[in-house]
């Protein structure tokens, strides 16, 4: 579902290159996790999937659902199903948070030719997915993510991830900031979502998230490259022995 | 953040010491040093302008650029925008000249009057640069170019510098020997006409500094200037200009003291800095000239143009200063940020009691792409002085990327002084990025008290507490200026509490 | 004509130093020396009456009263609550004068509609005196045609424990200008004065106001917000002036404007004048692009570039209307905006 091939990135106006020639497969109904060392490139990746400005394509490819995801512009890509979970949720001062998510699922469904959700559907699939992640209600009235905790924010990734249904997920690093019982709400959000149409990308520095969520491959990414690739045990490998050995 | 773990942050034990040690230090700066002096006589007029380049032994170009610009300094008016007020100046009832006699330049320190070093005992000076003056074997490199009244009377380290190819001279010298220099970049910067005092200036400077620093070139030691004004009634017109050429660096020192005396004396310099592609310039100025006595009487009327231009791509200038002297201050130390990628600073600190009045800030002129500028003013105002900042900010159409931060805070101490601040903001580009953060407060009563618990004194804990409030400008001076600088700071707020 | 011309203030005064009044106005200006014709909708138990009214130091208060002998007074007496606000409308061209006394312990809410003529001028001035615990809320709603030029000034004189909620709309015109002064001539005076601009085209407008305290304890919050386009300017002049009995005043002031056209221009003079050693007094000035982060936070989730600008900026703009209490008027004025929003290209 998702294809890339040696894909290099660069920041800085092209000067600094993150990723070196990543090349990276995740079929429909698949789950991989990305582990590896701070400033390795991992969020870096998530970026140049969803097209945010300054993250230059200096070369190789990304193929999603037979698309050239480079061609699209970020909301092309939203709306074709692509989702970031942000290591760092913006705050949004002044938008609360329900009116940010039902204008962003309804330019969403808007995009793809859907129609729009009208208010009292809306508010009944939010209310229902916030008392899953036992969100109050009132943090949904709130300016999206403005004063809310690390934890919080993170919550309300996966609260937007639910809503908008997407057909591929990019979890960057969800987890940290999560207390245990929060984990577990999310893990189970996720699982939720899992299906064979679905793929994800979960990164994450820690193998407990993978408890939860246990993934069908799982990669190293090391200056830029995916350094070695294993099974759901490999992370518990890769947590008790650290990344030195792939170190370039 | 809680009370306690701020004054914990403020608190240095190196000020406190100084502050207990300072009790006798206040105003030792006062006194009259007595030098026979050769005054051309009081006024200001085409003669005396003459008489000032003939004395000076100038070349023709220059008696004509003091011609033209005395010209027009007669067509201008006194500026008034400034918030500060001081009885009417008679520029005729002043002296324009004033040199120490017999001298024709000294070569070495034996040739210099041994009043003059007695002068420099006096003004605390001593410390290390009189090691370097009496050039005692392994002292500090610190060369100090003494501008003693108007006339460079003392040059050190000049062999030094010049194996590096840095010129450090006086600026009538730079006029001798490198007239193509001084012609290149005088006035290119603060333009003849720029302002009413800057316009005399071009008419009547006495003498100043002059650095040059080749290309490539890291200037092996800080450059380091005395100011002095002496003679009664003398005005004085220095006038300095610093070019750092491509890939250099330089940091420059200027420190002030003046005597005592009731009548006001005028200050009127010029600074003009050049900084070329990858060069660097760091301006440090302490400023403790006299501020009038406690009746608000005499003191010095400080009324300077200093202003830098990043005339080259990654250049970078930085203006550090420590205003506590002067009855009126009226000083802008400005950036025009023309290079690509070029980048300004400013920090300030002004301290006013008494009567004092000083309206000081910055300009920071965004012209080139990139460019970026900080600002961070620290003001003080206590007895029944006012303190304004006054700061223009602007980006060019051009200035893509522009970014400037600026932070402005004054502390009122008492209730007859006043606290200002005068911001002009002007942006003509979408992509420049403006922040600007200004305060008024006074002094946490909570951490004055926590202070006095643990046993000092109200005055000591205003000293302490206000060195913390500066913190963030003292730690951008230079190291032997910031231990000086801390202590100034006590001693001019004595008696501004209690 | 053109000794109108010659008495209206340029920009060689530091006042008008953005703002060139003389400039910007020729002889084919109508209404230069003509008396404005507004309409005035009163709540019931208020009336209106003609009288000498306020006196005024300023120039454009001076050119006023050259033109309007009799001034338009209106009277709240004491204690009175009104159920609905005096709503100024038809303030299309010329000059005009008006003078609003609301008495102790009553209260007010004061509506103005600037809304004016092709090429027309139009001068307000307006004096307002708020007696011991009165209390205002003045909402204005600017909306000239883009060559309209139209300066408002208002002094509004403030007693002990009076209060004001201030919220102004503003889309500018060829030149327009509000001002704001405010005195306070009591303690304890607490003050809110907002505003918001938007500006397209080759629009101007400028937000000037002064407040002079001279009294303790007074709490006032400033809070202007602009966005500019095309080759509009927006200029912000604020200054607090605090004399020496005015301690303890709590004052902030905030100045915040986007940009988002390379001909656009802002101008900002935030300013402190303070003599009372124990106060708290703030400005604050912010001038810059729309946050990319946001905005790409925003798309990634499916909104398009567009839209998510005009939610931002809405945000943005709009939150200095939060606390207006009348609701309708309060949601008039979000929707005024977010209508403007969507028409920038
Ligand atoms: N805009 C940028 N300009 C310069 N360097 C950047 C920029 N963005 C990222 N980098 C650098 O790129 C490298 C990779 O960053 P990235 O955020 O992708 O790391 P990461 O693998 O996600 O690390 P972490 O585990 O700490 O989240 C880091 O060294 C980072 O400093
Ligand atoms: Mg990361």
């Amino acid at each position: 579902m998702l294809k890339i091939n040696d894909l290099t990135v660069a920041v800085n106006d092209g000067e600094t290159e993150i990723l070196k020639g990543l090349t990276l497969e995740i079929p429909a109904g698949e789950v991989h996790a990305i582990m590896g060392p701070n400033g390795a490139g991992k969020s870096t990746l998530s970026y140049a999937l969803t097209g945010r400005d300054g993250y230059d394509i200096s070369g190789g490819s990304i193929d999603y659902l037979g698309n050239d995801l480079t061609e699209m512009e970020p909301e092309e890509r939203a709306a074709a199903g692509l989702f970031l979970s942000f290591q760092y949720p913006l705050e949004i001062p002044g938008v609360p948070t329900m009116t940010f998510l039902k204008t962003a699922l309804n330019a969403q469904r808007k995009a793809r030719g859907e129609d729009e959700l009208t208010a009292p559907e809306f508010l009944k699939k939010a209310r229902a997915i916030a008392a899953d992640l036992k969100i109050k209600p009132d943090m949904l009235k709130r300016p999206l993510n403005v004063g809310f905790s690390g934890g919080e924010k993170k919550r309300m990734e996966i609260f937007q991830m639910l809503m908008l249904e997407p057909k591929f997920l990019v979890m960057d690093e969800t987890d940290s900031g999560l207390d245990v019982d929060a984990l577990r709400i999310v893990a189970d959000g996720v699982n939720r979502l899992r299906n064979p149409e679905r793929g994800m990308l979960v990164i994450t520095h820690y193998q407990r998230l993978l408890d939860y969520i246990v993934p069908d491959k799982v990669h190293v990414l090391v200056d830029g490259k995916i350094a070695a690739t294993g099974d759901a045990d490999f992370a518990k490998t890769l947590e008790s022995e650290g990344y030195d050995k792939y170190a370039a | 953040m809680s009370g306690e773990t701020r004054v914990k942050d403020g608190i240095e034990r190196e000020t406190v010491e100084g502050v207990r040690a300072l009790e006798a230090e206040k105003y030792k700066y006062g006194f009259d040093s007595d030098i026979e002096q050769e005054f051309a006589p009081k006024g200001l007029n085409e003669d005396i302008v003459r008489f000032i380049s003939a004395k000076k032994e100038e070349p023709e170009w220059l008696l004509e650029w003091r011609l033209e610009a005395y010209r027009r300094w007669l067509t201008l008016e006194e500026p008034s925008w400034a918030k500060v007020d001081y009885p009417e100046i008679d520029f005729q009832d002043m002296y324009y000249y004033a040199s120490p006699v017999k001298k024709e330049g000294p070569k070495s320190l034996d040739e210099v009057d041994p009043e003059i070093l007695e002068v420099y005992n006096k003004l605390g000076i001593s410390l290390k640069e009189q090691e370097v003056l009496a050039g005692v074997e392994g002292a500090p490199k610190v060369a100090v170019d003494a501008v003693f009244d108007s006339v460079s009377v003392v040059t050190t380290f000049k062999e030094e510098l010049a194996k590096h190819g840095v010129i450090f001279c006086s600026f009538s010298e730079a006029v001798k020997d490198h007239p193509e220099l001084v012609r290149k970049y005088m006035g290119s910067v603060v333009p003849v006409t720029d302002n009413y005092y800057a316009t005399l200036n071009n008419a009547v400077f006495s003498d100043g500094s002059f650095v040059y620093i080749p290309p490539g070139v890291r200037c092996p030691m800080e450059l380091s200037t005395y100011f002095r004004m002496n003679a009664q009634g003398t005005g004085q017109f220095e006038r300095t200009l610093i070019i750092a050429d491509k890939g250099s660096y330089v940091s420059y020192l200027e420190g002030c003291t003046a005597p005592m005396r009731d009548e006001n004396q005028l200050h009127a310099a010029i600074v003009e800095i050049i900084v070329h592609d990858d060069a660097e310039v760091k301006y440090s100025t302490v400023q403790n000239w006299w501020p009038g006595d406690s009746e608000g009487k005499g003191g010095v009327y400080n009324f300077v143009t200093k202003r830098a231009d990043c005339r080259g791509k990654n250049a970078k200038v930085s203006w550090t200063q420590v205003e506590t002297g002067s009855a009126v201050t009226w000083k802008y130390p400005s950036c025009i940020l023309r290079g690509d990628n070029s980048q300004g600073e400013f920090y300030s600190i002004a301290i006013t009691n008494g009567f004092q009045q000083a309206d000081t800030g910055t300009k920071m002129v965004h012209l080139g792409k990139n460019t970026r500028s900080r600002v961070i003013s620290k003001g003080i105002s206590a007895g029944r002085s006012n303190s304004t900042y006054r700061g223009l900010v602007s980006a060019h159409r051009k200035a893509e990327g522009a970014r400037n931060f600026t932070q402005c805070d004054s502390l009122l101490i008492g209730d007859l002084c006043g606290a200002h601040t005068v911001p002009y903001i002007e942006s003509d580009t979408p992509t420049a990025q403006f922040e600007h953060e200004a305060t008024t407060s006074k002094l946490s009563d909570d951490q004055l008290f926590y202070c006095r618990q643990r046993g000092l004194s109200e005055e000591e804990s205003v000293a302490l507490l206000v060195n913390g409030f500066c913190r963030d400008v003292l730690q951008e001076l230079p190291m032997e200026f910031a231990v000086e600088a801390q202590k100034l700071v006590a001693i001019s707020l004595e008696g501004s509490v209690g | 004509m053109t000794s109108v011309i010659e008495k209206l203030p340029h920009r060689r005064l530091e006042a008008w130093k953005w703002t060139d009044l003389r400039g910007q106005v020729s002889d084919a200006r109508t209404g230069l020396s003509q008396v404005m014709r507004p309409q005035f909708y009163l709540p019931d138990g208020i009336s209106i009456s003609e009288g000498e009214g306020a006196s005024s130091d300023s120039a454009m208060g001076n050119l006023a009263a050259q033109f309007c002998s009799m001034s338009w007074n209106v009277y709240v007496p004491a204690n009175t609550q009104l159920d609905a606000p005096i709503v100024l409308d038809e303030l299309t061209q010329g000059h005009m004068r008006l003078a609003i006394m609301v008495d102790k312990g009553a209260s007010l809410n004061l509506v103005e509609y600037h809304r004016g003529s092709e090429s027309g001028f139009a001068n307000l001035d307006i004096h307002i005196l708020l007696a011991e615990g009165a209390s205002l809320e003045r909402t204005i709603v600017q909306d000239d045609p883009k060559d309209m030029v139209r300066i408002s000034t208002a002094c509004i004189a403030m007693e002990t424990g009076a209060s004001l909620s201030q919220y102004a709309l503003s889309f500018g015109g060829g030149l327009t200008r509000l001002e704001t002064r405010l005195y306070g001539d009591g303690e304890g005076v607490n003050a809110r004065i907002n505003g918001a601009y938007l500006l397209e085209g080759q629009r101007h407008t400028d937000m000037t106001s002064v407040v002079h305290l001279k009294h303790p304890n007074s709490h006032i919050r400033q809070s202007v917000k602009g966005v500019v386009t095309d080759k509009a300017r927006g200029v912000f002049q604020g200054k607090f002036h605090v004399e020496r009995p005015a301690q303890f005043t709590d004052a902030e002031m905030r100045h915040d404007a986007l940009m988002l056209s390379d001909r656009a221009q802002i101008r900002s003079k935030p300013e402190l004048e303070i003599y009372a050693d124990d106060v708290a007094c703030a400005h604050g000035n912010t001038i810059g692009a729309l946050d990319e982060s946001a905005l790409f936070y925003m798309r990634q989730r499916g909104i398009p570039l567009q839209q998510a600008r005009a939610l931002l900026m809405e945000a943005f703009l709009t939150d200095v209307f939060d606390d207006l209490e009348d609701e309708a008027l309060q949601a008039s004025l979000v929707d005024k905006l977010r209508t403007r929003l969507e028409a920038l290209s």
